[in-house]
C-alpha cells in the first residue's frame, strides 16, 4: 500500500462527507449491456454485492486556454445513451463502486456510527483492485484495452456552524462580518500546471451552505475537486494522478480552513 | 441520507433539492467594463453546431460508402468542450467535417485565413493555420490546452477584437 507523504496535513477528525476517486477512459467497441452481469461479478466477490442502475454520466474533459476562464456557449447533444451506469453497494453502504463503458469510480461516505474514515490510502486500494479487475476483464472479454485519459479526486466536506455569519472561524478566505448571511453559493478553480507551466489538471471548488433534513441544523458544505490528464494512459500513471491530486486536496484544505476548525478537527501535523 | 444524487460521480450526496437552500445565481455586474460570462445558448455557434453535433454522433458504420467510423461520442464531447473554450462572438461558427477514421476536422476558412483543427481523437489534435497571403503554413500539436491558438481564432473575427477584463 501507498504510505502517506510525511509532510501532508493530518487530522484525527476531519470533517470528511464523502471522497471520490474515479477515471474516465475510451470506451471498448466490443462492450454491449449484456456485459454488464459479468462485470457485477467482478465486485460482487470484492465487498460490493448489491446492484443499482442509474442514468449514465456523459464524457468530461478539462481543457485549458481561450479568452474566457469560463466557457462562453454551452452544447447539449447527443443520440440517446444505450447504456447505464451501474452501482455496486457495499453491505454498510459506505463504499460504492460505480461502472459505465467509459467510467470507474469508487466513493466512500462517512456514516461514523458505522465505521470510521478508512483513511485515503485504504480507498485507494481498493480503487487500485477493482480497476485492476476492469482492465483483467476488458482484455480478456472485450479485447480492448483500457486507455485512461481522465481521472478525479473529490473530498466532500461538511463542517456543521451554528449560524452562516460565523463562516469566518472556519474558512479563511471570507470575510463577511459586516453580512447577515442567509445563504452561500460560491465557485472558484485554479488550473495546475506542470514545471513548464502546461496545465494539465484543474482543481475546482465549491462552498454552499446546506442544511439538514429536519432543517434544523446548518452546515458548511466545501467541495475540492482534482481533475485532469494523468501522465499516460494505465493504471499506474491515474494512481500516481489520484496520489498527487489527494496531495494538492488536503494541502489547499489546510490552507483554506483556519486555526480553530484544525484545532476542532484535531490537527495532528 | 438517501442514495439519491445521480448527476455527478459524487452519488452519495442527498438530492440538492431535498438538502440544500441555494441562494438565486448572480448573472449582472455592476461594473459595465467588465463583462461577465455567461453562457450564450442562442449563440449561432450553439444553433448551428448542436445540430451538426447529433448529426455526427449519429452517423452509421459506412457512413462515407466505404468502411468509415462513426465519431465518438467521446471525440465529439471533447470537440464540443474545445470549441465552448475557443467562441468569440464575433466569429463564425467553423465547418465541422467527419474523417473515415473517426476524426472530426473542425474549419474555418476566413479574412485570407485556413484554420484547421484536425481532431484526432480526444485530447489529440493537430492544429494547422496557413496565410493564404503569404503561404505560410503554422502546425502545432494540441492536448488539452488552447492557449495557442487563441490568436488564430481571435484573427478570424468580423471586427477587431476587444480588451476582455474578466
Amino acid at each position: 500500500m501507498n504510505k502517506r507523504p510525511e509532510n501532508l496535513p493530518d487530522f484525527t477528525l476531519p470533517p470528511l462527507d464523502e471522497v471520490v476517486i474515479g477515471v474516465q477512459f475510451e470506451p471498448s467497441g466490443n462492450y454491449s449491456s449484456i456485459h454488464a452481469k459479468d462485470i457485477w461479478e467482478l465486485f460482487k466477490g470484492q465487498g460490493y454485492p448489491t446492484p443499482q442502475e442509474q442514468p449514465a454520466l456523459d464524457p468530461s474533459f478539462e481543457t485549458f486556454g481561450g479568452l474566457n476562464p469560463q466557457p462562453g456557449i454551452n452544447f447539449k447533444f447527443g443520440p440517446p445513451i444505450l447504456h447505464s451506469r451501474f452501482w455496486f453497494i457495499s453491505p454498510d453502504k459506505n463504499h460504492l463502486v460505480q461502472f459505465q463503458p467509459d467510467r470507474f469510480l469508487i466513493n466512500w461516505r462517512n456514516r461514523p456510527e458505522i465505521n470510521p474514515y478508512p483513511r485515503f490510502e485504504t480507498i485507494a486500494e481498493s480503487f487500485e483492485e477493482c480497476l485492476k479487475a476492469l482492465h483483467k476483464f476488458f482484455d480478456r472479454s472485450l479485447q480492448s484495452q483500457l486507455e485512461i485519459n481522465q481521472a478525479e479526486v473529490t473530498y466532500i466536506n461538511i463542517i456543521p456552524v451554528n449560524n452562516l455569519s460565523c463562516i469566518r472561524e472556519w474558512l479563511r478566505f471570507t470575510n463577511l462580518d459586516q453580512i447577515d448571511l442567509e445563504g452561500v453559493n460560491f465557485n472558484f478553480s485554479e488550473a495546475i500546471k506542470t514545471g513548464s507551466g502546461k496545465p494539465y489538471a484543474r482543481m475546482s471548488y465549491s462552498l454552499q451552505s446546506v442544511t439538514s433534513e429536519d432543517g434544523k441544523m446548518n452546515a458548511l458544505k466545501l467541495t475540492l475537486t482534482f481533475r485532469g490528464k494523468p501522465e499516460g494512459t494505465g493504471i499506474a500513471e491515474a494512481m500516481e494522478f489520484a496520489f498527487f491530486g489527494r496531495s494538492k486536496i488536503v494541502t489547499r484544505f489546510t490552507e483554506l480552513t483556519t486555526d480553530k476548525a484544525h484545532k476542532q478537527w484535531n490537527r495532528k501535523q | 441520507m438517501s442514495l439519491a444524487w445521480k448527476e455527478g460521480t459524487t452519488a452519495f450526496q442527498d438530492s440538492q433539492k431535498a438538502r440544500y437552500i441555494q441562494p438565486d445565481q448572480f448573472i449582472g455586474s455592476a461594473f459595465t467594463s467588465y463583462r461577465v460570462v455567461v453562457p450564450q445558448n442562442d449563440s449561432s455557434w450553439v444553433r448551428i453546431l448542436e445540430e451538426r453535433l447529433n448529426e455526427l454522433t449519429s452517423l452509421p458504420t459506412g457512413w462515407d460508402g466505404y468502411r468509415g467510423k462513426p465519431v465518438s461520442f467521446q471525440c465529439a464531447y471533447f470537440v464540443a468542450n474545445m470549441l465552448e473554450r475557443l467562441y468569440q462572438p464575433n466569429v463564425p461558427a467553423p465547418s465541422l467535417v467527419p474523417g473515415s477514421d473517426g476524426s472530426l476536422q473542425v474549419e474555418w476558412h476566413r479574412n485570407m485565413f485556413d484554420v484547421e483543427l484536425d481532431v484526432l481523437d480526444a485530447q489529440n489534435i493537430v492544429a494547422t493555420r496557413v496565410n493564404c497571403k503569404t503561404d505560410d503554413e503554422r502546425v502545432i500539436e494540441i492536448e488539452n490546452d488552447f492557449s495557442e491558438i487563441v490568436d488564430w481564432i481571435t484573427a478570424l473575427s468580423s471586427k477587431k477584437p476587444h480588451i476582455v477584463r474578466t
